[in-house]
């Protein structure tokens, strides 16, 4: 599977980037797997300008070319506020919504604590719902506390991530062909 | 190969200053822009149509009716007259008063409009853009060729023995350019009719419209109006320039940090990389115009947007001597060049058997 990862989280370190790790260290474990992490913090300036102008850098337009040539994504944002940060959704709001159609998607947040947890299933969900983007459950939350737990990663994160990453793979298994809804216009060449 | 400039009428104040010119003040300096454009002998002048501020021109038709009254030999055009909210009958009969007026030095440019609340304002629904567009259009091209017109649509009320008036200068409709940025039935409608495609590129990158452009080639091949070489086809232009080009990046940066659109965005260089925009010397102007033929084909009429932005009458006046003294002379032959032999020069005759610039 080719899978990308968006991380929303501001700070360097971040918890976000940590999880980020967690989805791909245990992708890599199978050799058919491409992963790919990119920090949003790194094209901040540069999604703000899409929202702007309205068209992205050459250094966004990569990413985004190989978001939309994914077999599936994870989205990880941390939670600000009562729901997903802003970063997360400056880019989701630059996402082309024909090329996202059934492009599967893992939802995965950090917080301080448990309380915030819902946020993924109350404020994230619905965004990819809305995206026409089967969204693989069950979303994926780490609290601060999780960081220090003992075995807490390999005995609740870990299965679940797997958990989540199995049914990324099935979704990604049964989804409806995914087509370049502007192919008619490069198919027609003129010479 | 016609080269002329568009102006989208908008009201901004200088950022230089803190001035911003009162509507009187612009609407009367638009005129002297089109007077010196034709003494410069530009070969197109266009005016957008707005319904909200910061924009004047609402009425494009009372415009260029007065600027064709003091000017010689320019065609007068929109960029563009809304095809979704205005009556198909009230352009059919405004664009035909304007062509007698001019003596045919006129034609028009259709869009769907980028303001949606201007659909409620006039009674229609957003969502059925294109499907006006569709009808609209239709019953345009019907009420310009048909004396009587019988018809019945979705959006307007039925007409049974309709005739618009006055009939279209010795019967031959203005020449119709079809503008779209983004949807590509807009083409496909220009490429039905054997009408132009204009591509506003100036605030996005080439390769979006090259595909536009092609698209509309391929169909208008398709539909048996010619070769697709010959498809008249039309784009926008931006530039600031000096003879010294770190004098005209320096004079134009806070006008482009502050400008609608694209202000506070990107910077201005990564921007000019990414589109048409030149700030810069002459020669850089048209290397980058003379360049687009690879991109997008040969295409038979360009226009600048000069006057915008907040900046003030004297500099774009000045702008647009440069562009008649060191621009267009040598642009126009870099195209002679590199266009293939019996490539359409210009988009087709229409319009006056007696008019002044139609081949």
């Amino acid at each position: 599977m080719n899978i990308i990862i968006i991380s929303s989280g501001l700070q360097v370190p971040s918890s976000s980037s940590k999880l980020s790790k967690l989805f791909k260290d245990e992708l890599l474990k199978s050799h058919e797997n491409n992963v790919e992490v990119f920090e949003l913090r790194n094209l901040a300036h540069s999604i703000t300008d899409n929202l702007l102008v309205g068209f992205p850098s050459n250094e966004l337009k990569e990413v985004l070319e190989k978001f939309y040539a994914a077999d599936g994504v994870i989205f990880v944002t941390p939670v600000y506020n009562a729901s997903f940060n802003a970063l997360f959704k400056s880019f989701v709001d630059i996402l082309d919504v024909e090329k996202v159609k059934n492009l599967p998607v893992v939802v995965a947040g950090v917080g301080g604590t448990p309380r915030h947890s819902l946020v993924l299933e109350y404020a994230v969900k619905p965004v990819f719902s809305h995206l026409h983007m089967p969204v693989a459950d069950p979303s994926v939350f780490v609290t601060t506390d999780d960081w220090g737990a003992e075995n807490e990663m390999e005995g609740s994160i870990i299965s679940r991530i797997n958990t989540s990453l199995n049914n990324l793979q099935r979704l990604i298994e049964a989804r409806v062909p995914r087509t370049d809804p502007y192919d008619f216009l490069s198919q027609l060449n003129f010479n | 190969m016609q080269i002329g400039i568009m102006s989208v009428s908008d009201i901004t104040e200088d950022p230089t200053t803190g001035k911003t010119p009162t509507e009187g003040e612009r609407i009367k300096n638009i005129v002297e822009i089109a007077k010196h454009a034709d003494e410069l002998q530009f070969d197109v002048f266009a005016v957008g149509e707005h319904h909200n501020p910061p924009f004047f021109s609402s009425s494009p038709t009372t415009l260029l009716a007065n600027i064709g009254a003091q000017t010689k030999n320019i065609i007068l055009t929109t960029s563009t007259t809304l095809i979704t909210t205005n009556d198909p009958v009230k352009i059919a009969e405004d664009y035909a008063m304007l062509q007698h007026l001019v003596n045919g030095r006129m034609d028009v440019m259709l869009g769907r409009g980028n303001t949606g609340p201007v659909y409620p304002w006039f009674g229609k629904d957003l969502r059925q853009s294109i499907p006006l567009t569709v009808e609209n259009y239709d019953l345009l091209h019907r009420l310009w060729r048909e004396e009587y017109v019988n018809w019945s649509g979705r959006f307007r009320t039925p007409l049974q023995e309709f005739q618009s008036t006055p009939r279209p200068l010795n019967g031959e409709p203005p020449f119709v350019w079809h503008a779209s940025i983004r949807s590509p039935e807009v083409p496909e409608i220009a490429a039905k009719y054997g009408d132009g495609y204009f591509a506003n590129n100036l605030f996005w990158p080439k390769e979006h419209f090259g595909q536009l452009i092609n698209f509309y080639r391929n169909r208008y091949e398709f539909y048996g109006h010619g070769n697709g070489a010959d498809a008249p086809v039309g784009i926008g232009g931006q530039f600031y320039i000096d003879k010294d080009s770190q004098k005209a990046v320096k004079d134009f940066r806070p006008y482009f940090d502050n400008a609608p659109v694209y202000g506070h965005g990107p910077a201005m260089e990564d921007f000019s990389e990414a589109t048409p925009l030149v700030v810069g010397s002459p020669q850089q102007v048209i290397d980058r115009y003379a360049g687009y033929v690879e991109d997008f084909g040969n295409y038979q009429r360009l226009l600048f947007l000069i006057d915008h932005a907040g900046l003030p009458q004297n500099k774009v006046l000045n702008q647009m001597d440069l562009l008649a003294e060191e621009v267009i002379p040598t642009l126009r032959k870099e195209l002679d060049t590199v266009r293939p032999e019996g490539v359409r020069n210009n988009p087709p005759a229409r319009g006056s058997k007696e008019g002044v610039l139609w081949e």
